[in-house]
């Protein structure tokens, strides 16, 4: 069984699932007894679309805002402006009803696979949860559901996992209960927020694995989110590299890695280490580290580290995302 | 041929039939979970010395405080009851320990160790029910003002810091003057006192670290209410140290009883405080070696009584956080 | 890469059949079983295996900072000749800092947050050669920033004016700040991002050719490993299965649990190849399998592999591996990375 990825292009005329639509998240920096007037731009200005059954790369480094897009998309925070449409419905315009199946329709998934399951509660009851609290099926359905559900993900037989604790099982045992979490309301779309990222390689590949398996088998599409390009490479048909808030490349998969437009891309690329001890990376030509996004001033979010960088660079605004070729979108004036 | 792809453990779903996977009641199922998870933590307060120390002080205290309705039934109550009894016998009182009264007797001829033993249970209720009460009302300020933030969380901390730095014992000496105040009303004023109190920072910063945890974020996204969030993940998580903290609350309720007993303001027939009350305004507290059965042992079981709810609180402690316990 | 004039010379560092358990109530956890491995001047040596391995249990027993629990069962650390199992806890402590360094997996927690970090380094300098001075101790200081890429102004700061790759490069400058003859890096770049990684890993890389110093660079990425290492130890449930130079156990890797993590490592290079999985879990130290370590997940298991434990022998100069079959590398591993046949020896009529 390996990571087998699907054709992006026959879908492309059908409708995206998820639309995002200017989306910004501007956290007040808190000052006790006044109005905050320096403000964080964790996500500015961030526009991207999701189709059905596809799953999209959002990769940056920690502090870029990746996280918080993806917090949005699930309704664990609101935007401070922009619209996010699930299925052509604004997510945060929702009547009751349509709030309570929003909520089986979109799930996510976590990183840390030792912080996101309760560590007082069974494997039957974290897997419930999410039928219990929108009140789904009767207590026969649900232990139905939930053992096939551990079926799906690996933790076979079932019996053996449903009424153990968290801390005994592994990791990867863990990260499974997880996903078999977020998928037993047959969601469509799911958030992934790095699950493989704290798990060992040998682990690391079957949970890969499964997830693109469960999304062949079920179509649900991810918004997935790494820091790490080789394994958004195997798991997302599209990749948007994000930097300070704002996307600065969005384009295929392949197509990106293969030719990366952005500075900050290639240097991103280039600053990946790779499993061969002869092979020589191209030197990673940029300048200074991430900073926090404080009321960041107009120009090119990568201005001051950027070996491209112009006079225009630093006089206009942040470069807007433009088509450079077909779905190979890129923030910059200079290439 | 081998080959080193294996195969993901990814059968699909058993297709036909589908065999039932829970072949219990799952009432059944929990509660031997919860059984076998008593025992296992027992066995972690098992390696704790200090811990089952206390464990066996409150089990002499528990067997003590039995025996004195059934060694009612051997004596003459007119003799040995604890609050109207006198023995015209051993005069004069208050009497050293002798035969017929093994600790001796009060000023006005009761037998100590028949109060002393008579005072226990009522020890045990007042201390008990004034550190559930503390326990509960902590919890769920502690757990909704860490949960919510904001104002709620202001408004409680504000409350608790005045509980902590008002005077406790001259208050309820002056509230003591003005009502009558039993064992139950001061398990009530005490419980709901110190439920404001400090328990409430503790518990709160508690479910302070468990809000960030991603399996609240996960139960949010599910749909989960607030009141689920708080019921289902914050409090099961804040329990353990709640409870641990109920057991230093016992000891602190003790105290505060056997304080307010001596004063005389508790409105009790008879407890360890108020044996010693009792030997103090007769004037028998004079010294060391003179009437020492009069206070030496209601002094001595408010002291084991609290050193052994603190010690099994020691003991749980271990159980509660992995850290602090031994390889 | 491997520098040979050296070889004949004796190692930096040799561990002989080291084994070390630690103690548990449920009995002895089995950390290190058995690892013979050599080091020479000048040498990186990448550890490589996945979490719980005994990688770092090895590293701190070198070290000597093991917890109270840990019980060196048999074999010798030698360190230039000497037993460092036999010093004394001050023998020891002398030792430490001025000839083995390390830099921890949690280095941000190993600057203390009360002093400028330039007084932790003068400190730790002062200790241990008494015989220098404060203002000489705080030009090293001012040079060691220098070196691994700080601006000297900065070593007066406290540690939370820096940055987390500041504070690593810190931290790194304090490893270094006694010359010492070896520095075992743990983890060194784990929670940082792949440009400051990148960073990090060749100015370190440079440092060391430059002051021909000796590293040891444990982690659980083998990429990294592969960037940075002259020989490789690979590490399974407590045993070194696979060491040779850097450019075999990535191009030809022997063991099947070397030949998995090859095969299961996600590149960003090349084909996008089928990634695989090795089945199961690693097996619990408390009570580890019979036989080889790795036979439950081992697509290649026999008979022999579930009763007898393979010894640790050399299949080519410099080249050891612990396996009854050994994969063969079918043909010269061309430039397309990551192609491996893995078919063993045995397999082949079984077809």
């Amino acid at each position: 069984m390996a990571v087998e990825k699907l054709d992006p292009s026959p879908i492309t005329q059908t409708k995206p699932l998820v639309q995002v639509d200017r989306l910004k998240k501007y956290y007040p920096i808190a000052a006790p007894f006044r109005r905050a007037v320096h403000f964080v731009h964790a996500v500015d200005d961030v526009s991207f679309q999701i189709r059905p059954g596809h799953v999209f790369g959002l990769v940056g480094e920690s502090g870029c805002g990746k996280t918080t897009t993806g917090r949005v998309l699930v309704r664990l925070t609101n935007p401070t402006s922009g619209r996010v449409l699930l299925e052509e419905k604004d997510i945060f315009r929702l009547t009751k009803l349509q709030l309570v199946q929003f909520r089986q329709s979109v799930q996510m998934m976590f990183q840390d696979p030792y912080e996101s399951l309760n560590p007082r509660m069974t494997i039957f009851d974290i897997v419930s949860e999410p039928l219990d609290v929108n009140g789904i099926g009767s207590l026969r359905e649900r232990e139905e559901r939930i053992a096939d559900m551990l079926n799906q993900v690996g933790l076979t037989p079932p019996q053996a996992f449903l009424f153990r604790f968290p801390h005994e099982l592994s990791g990867g045992q863990r990260q499974r209960v997880a996903i078999a979490r977020a998928l037993v309301t047959n969601p469509r779309f799911v958030v992934a927020d790095e699950p493989t990222s704290m798990l060992d390689v040998s682990i690391r590949t079957g949970i890969m694995q499964l997830l693109a398996g469960l999304r062949e088998k079920l179509g649900i599409s991810y918004l997935y989110i790494t820091h790490d390009l080789a394994v958004a490479r195997y798991l997302c048909d599209d990749i948007a590299v994000m930097y300070l808030g704002k996307i600065v490349e969005q384009a295929p998969a392949e197509q990106l890695l293969r030719h990366p437009l952005h500075p900050y891309t290639r240097a991103l690329i280039s600053a990946v280490p790779v499993p061969d001890p002869s092979y020589q990376r191209p030197p990673v030509n940029i300048k200074g580290g991430v900073s926090r996004p404080v009321d960041p001033p107009p120009r090119c979010r990568f201005y001051e580290r950027c070996p491209l960088a112009t006079r225009r660079c630093a006089n206009e605004d942040h470069p807007p995302l433009v088509e450079r070729d077909r779905g190979h979108w890129v923030a910059c004036y200079e290439v | 041929m081998v080959q080193v792809q294996v195969q993901a453990p990814l059968s699909p779903a058993p297709s036909g039939a589908p065999v039932p996977a829970v072949t219990e009641p799952l009432w059944k199922i929990r509660w031997r979970l919860l059984v076998r998870g008593f025992r296992q933590n027992w066995e972690v307060f098992r390696e704790s010395r200090i811990g089952l120390i206390g464990l066996g002080i409150i089990l002499f205290f528990g067997l003590f405080g039995a025996a004195w309705p059934i060694m009612m039934h051997f004596v003459d109550p007119n003799i040995y009851n604890p609050i109207t009894g006198f023995d015209p016998m051993s005069m004069p009182h208050p009497s050293p320990p002798s035969l017929r009264h093994w600790l001796g007797t009060d000023p006005i001829g009761r037998d100590i160790l028949g109060q002393l033993m008579y005072s226990t249970h009522r020890e045990f209720l007042i201390g008990v029910l004034a550190a559930l009460i503390t326990v509960v009302i902590g919890t769920l300020i502690g757990t909704v003002a860490g949960y919510y933030g904001g104002f709620t969380d202001t408004f409680f901390m504000r409350l608790a810091d005045i509980m902590i730095l008002f005077p406790f014992i001259p208050l309820l000496i002056v509230v003591g003057s003005f009502i009558r105040m039993g064992m139950f009303e001061f398990a009530w004023i005490s419980g709901v006192l110190g439920g404001f109190g400090g328990i409430t920072i503790v518990l709160k910063s508690q479910a302070l670290s468990i809000k960030v945890r991603s399996y609240i974020d996960a139960a949010k996204v599910a749909g989960g209410s607030d009141f689920h969030i708080i019921r289902a993940h914050i409090i099961p998580n804040v329990m353990p140290l709640s409870f641990l903290y109920m057991m230093f609350n016992v000891t602190g309720t003790i105290l505060g009883e056997a304080t307010l007993s001596y004063f005389g303001i508790l409105n009790i027939d008879m407890s360890w405080g108020m044996m010693i009350h009792t030997a103090d305004s007769a004037g028998y507290l004079i010294s060391f070696d003179q009437y020492w059965w009069l206070w030496l042992p209601a002094g001595l079981a408010i002291t084991l009584f609290c050193a052994a709810f603190y010690m099994v609180g020691r003991g749980l402690d271990e159980v509660v956080n992995p850290r602090l316990r031994k390889r | 890469m491997s520098s040979g004039a050296e070889k004949t010379r004796t190692p930096l560092l040799m561990l002989d059949h080291y084994t070390m358990h630690y103690a548990t109530k449920r009995g002895p956890v089995q950390a290190v079983g058995g690892v013979t491995l050599q080091l020479h001047r000048g040498q990186s040596l990448g550890l490589v295996g996945e979490s719980g391995c005994g990688k770092t249990s090895v590293a701190m027993s070198v070290i000597r900072l093991l917890p109270e629990n840990a019980r060196p069962v048999a074999g010798r650390i030698l360190f230039n000749g000497i037993d460092l199992l036999s010093l004394d806890d001050e023998q020891m402590r002398r030792l430490r800092w001025k000839s083995i360094a390390m830099v921890f997996q949690a280095a941000m927690n190993s600057l203390n947050p009360v002093y400028r970090v330039s007084d932790q380094i003068v400190e730790a300098i002062t200790t241990h050669e008494p015989e220098v001075t404060e203002d000489e101790a705080r030009e090293r200081v001012a040079n060691l920033f220098e070196m691994v890429g700080l601006a000297r102004d900065r070593m007066d700061r406290y540690p939370h004016e820096y940055s987390g790759g500041m504070k690593q490069r810190a931290v790194i400058a304090m490893a270094l700040a006694c010359r010492p003859q070896l520095v075992i890096a743990d983890e060194p770049t784990t929670a940082l991002d792949v440009i400051v990684q990148d960073r990090i890993l060749r100015e370190m890389d440079e440092i060391r050719r430059r002051l021909h110093m000796s590293m040891i660079y444990i982690s659980h990425d083998i990429s990294v490993i592969a960037e940075v290492s002259d020989v490789v130890a690979v590490m399974y449930a407590g045993k070194l299965v696979e060491f040779g130079s850097a450019e075999d156990i990535f191009k030809r890797p022997q063991h099947p649990y070397a030949v998995g993590l090859m095969a299961a490592y996600p590149s960003i290079l090349g084909e996008r190849r089928q990634l695989e999985t090795i089945a199961g879990e690693p097996p619990n130290l408390l009570d580890p399998p019979p036989g080889c370590r790795f036979h439950p997940r081992c697509p290649f298991a026999t008979e022999q592999c579930r009763r007898e434990e393979p010894p640790l022998t050399e299949v080519s100069p410099g080249r050891q591996v612990a396996c009854w079959h050994p994969v063969e590398p079918a043909g010269r591993a061309s430039s397309s990375r990551g192609q491996y046949s893995t078919r063993p020896p045995h397999a082949a009529d079984q077809a």
